[in-house]
């Protein structure tokens, strides 16, 4: 499966504007999350505080991920 | 007399922008004949922050998710407090020290439902609104904001 991954922020910082992975056996939110910390496992602190979102939608570690789509990490806010 | 049933942000209304904002114009679209109390919030940048001297700032959003966000708030806030005006806008991009970052105005009959809303609105959107803040100091070093 093919995703886009958009990050912004201290998580822009560790792994680029945006990046794509192709992904075996990774269906849900809580997988990626397990396979994006794995390209850097220092990060784990850092990617465990963030909500992911996609479509403008906070997503859970249960959301099934589709073909193609664009999953945005988001950190903490600090807005304001 | 002006109808006091709150009005929803119209579709084409927009809670982000790169340009600086007008705070003059954001207070006088708050007008409304039966608005007694109008709370005008003007979120600045500080030239500190931690003992560390602030030059400038960078605001960086998830833009769609923040329009989302920042106009589910307004919307909730309307309806909650019956006021007869409420908007929001946030700067992102470069901001020196005393640019004014976010703005929320509030139009209510009464002050008391004004400053309660407007509030609660900031205070929603320093915490839900994708947007996060990026301090650059007179030392050279830089620092993303914690939630706060």
């Amino acid at each position: 499966m093919k995703l886009k991954i958009r990050t912004y922020a201290s998580v822009k910082e560790v792994f680029g504007e945006s990046f794509e992975l192709e992904l075996d056996g990774v269906s849900t939110v809580g997988e990626l999350k397990k396979k994006i910390i794995s390209m850097r496992p220092e990060s784990a602190g850092l990617i465990n505080i963030c909500r992911f979102a996609v479509r403008e939608t906070i997503v859970n570690d249960k959301t099934q991920i589709k073909e193609d789509e664009h999953v945005h990490i988001i950190p903490p806010a600090s807005g304001g | 007399m002006s109808t006091l049933s709150p009005q929803p942000v119209a579709a084409e209304v927009e809670f982000i922008t790169e340009r600086p904002i007008d705070i003059e114009k954001i207070f006088h679209d708050a007008h409304r004949p039966g608005a007694g109390g109008i709370v005008l919030f003007c979120g600045e940048v500080r030239d500190n922050h931690a003992g560390k001297a602030v030059k400038h700032l960078v605001y960086e959003a998830y833009t769609a998710m923040a329009e989302k966000v920042i106009r589910e708030i307004v919307e909730t806030a309307i309806k909650k407090w019956g006021l007869q005006y409420a908007y929001s806008l946030h700067r992102i991009g470069r901001l020196n020290i005393s640019a004014c970052a976010v703005a929320v105005v509030t139009a209510h009959a009464h002050r008391k439902e004004a400053y309660e809303a407007n509030q609660y609105i900031i205070d929603r959107i320093k915490h839900e609104a994708p947007i996060w803040k990026c301090e650059y100091y007179e030392d050279g070093t830089h620092e993303w904001g914690k939630n706060c």
